[in-house]
């Protein structure tokens, strides 16, 4: 870390620059930065590099654009912001208990509707519930 | 036999998220089988088939 870069070696950073490196087939880091919202392009390049940090408003994009749990990312950010201790008790507050089976069920909804974030409406709640037939 | 996890973490879970947890949880009467094949693919078939998409009608957050 140095004053340059003071957000270097930090979780996120290592965390941005290994899922970059995986995705290099799929899609440039500039792509990425664009999929983000990123009006400058360097701006990725900066918070992997650790001059800037990574604003909590572009987590949700970013997660998406790089196919990770944003929940993960949100955390990673926070770390860079507040420290371990405090993003995780801020984590643990807010966070909801639930078991591998529901967090499955979950991950099929994002998965199936492409990442969408979709309400449940009552064709989905019907959906749902004739899964299970009722 | 279902196969059931009763071991917990925590995660975030945006308001969407949790719409849909609860609606699972309510469809099992608690605890939420892992998902198999066949029924990932009905999770599937309800948002690639839906016409208008899901999505764009009223969300229903289980209020009466």
């Amino acid at each position: 870390m140095t004053a340059a870069r003071p957000f270097a070696g930090t979780r996120l950073t290592r965390f941005l620059a290994k899922r970059i490196l995986e995705l290099k087939s799929k899609k440039t880091q500039a792509e990425i930065a664009t999929e983000t919202g990123f009006v400058n392009p360097n701006m990725l390049a900066m918070i992997k590099g650790g001059s800037s940090r990574l604003p909590l408003d572009r987590v949700s994009a970013l997660a998406k654009a790089l196919d990770v749990d944003p929940a993960r990312l949100l955390l990673l950010a926070l770390e860079q912001m507040i420290g371990s201790t405090e993003a995780q008790a801020i984590v643990s507050i807010l966070s909801t208990a639930v078991t591998r089976n529901e967090m499955a069920w979950i991950e099929a909804v994002r998965e199936a509707s492409d990442r969408s974030d979709p309400p449940l409406t009552r064709r989905g709640r019907a959906a749902i519930f004739s899964i299970w037939g009722k | 036999m279902e196969a059931t996890d009763l071991s917990r973490r925590l995660v975030l879970l945006n308001d969407h998220e949790s719409f849909w947890l609860d609606c699972l949880r309510a469809a099992c009467k608690g605890q939420v089988p892992r998902p198999t094949l066949a029924r990932a693919q009905a999770l599937r078939r309800l948002f690639s088939a839906q016409t208008p998409p899901l999505g764009t009608e009223e969300a229903d957050h289980g209020q009466p």
